[in-house]
């Protein structure tokens, strides 16, 4: 990827109003950067999984903030995500399958689903700094 | 968001969801959506034309919508779901849990069995 071609960066306040300020830009700051909107949609899809996680289990337990920068060119799109809550790598944890929702055993928990099923490749790292940092990849996908 | 409940005959209803099913989204309707379909009768079909964006949390509010229609020994369908929103809907297996039909008469046709 030419990193010349753009890059965002954005600081989150941890609340609703802020994520969804911050997946309007990511998605302007995509389209013109040249990704297809399925690679949009992907994107913006994660970042809300992502996102929404640390604001429902981090952020009570003492996040403050969090960063998101994306580069894309060529169509592809790489986001990374810091956050400053306890260590969590979604990429581990086991996701909850579908099947039983409806009889009631859970109601939630299908993010991290997402997550995995919508980068083309992922890494989570927990930083010298003590922040989590979720970096993902996107890639065109034939239709 | 926001949402339109219209009858469609006979003894059924159809939920028109309008705009990104975001979290934002989400939080503005569950819960007035939730509280009219306790109160409803018969079966339900859910039309997605108008939503061209639904994340785990828009999941979750169909989920609640088809369990809430089950206990009332009701069934339940989706129709016009976007293309990408129904890759997302594959991601997650929903169709096992919700059929898809892909017109109004389908669906209907679907939850009169």
């Amino acid at each position: 990827m030419n990193p010349a071609a753009g890059a965002l960066h954005l600081a989150l306040a941890l609340d609703l109003p802020a994520l969804t300020a911050a997946q309007r830009q990511l998605g302007d700051f995509l389209a013109a950067g040249g990704c297809p909107p399925e690679v949009c949609f992907r994107v913006e899809l994660v970042v809300e999984e992502a996102m929404m996680n640390v604001i429902r289990h981090a952020e009570p337990m003492g996040a403050t903030h969090a960063a998101l920068n994306a580069r894309c060119a060529d169509g592809f799109a790489l986001v990374a995500m810091e956050d400053d809550g306890p260590a969590f790598d979604p990429l581990q944890a086991a996701p909850r399958p579908i099947a039983g929702a409806i009889a009631g055993a859970h109601d939630g928990g299908f993010g991290l689903h997402l997550i995995r099923g919508n980068t083309d490749a992922a890494r989570y790292a927990r930083t010298q700094a003590g922040t989590n940092r979720l970096e993902m990849e996107f890639a065109p996908r034939p239709r | 968001m926001k949402y339109e409940i219209q009858a469609l005959p006979p003894g059924a209803s159809r939920i028109v969801l309008i705009g990104r099913a975001d979290a934002a989204g989400v939080d503005l309707v569950e819960t007035g959506l939730s509280a009219q379909l306790r109160a409803m009768e018969g079966h339900v079909v859910i039309d997605l034309n108008q939503v061209p964006f639904m994340g785990s949390l828009g999941i979750r509010m169909l989920i609640s919508i088809a369990r809430l229609t089950a206990r009332r020994g009701a069934r339940i369908a989706m129709t016009g779901v976007q293309p990408q929103v129904l890759e997302v809907f594959e991601t997650m297996a929903l169709l096992d849990l919700i059929p898809h039909a892909p017109d109004a008469e389908a669906a209907m046709a679907l939850v009169a069995g």
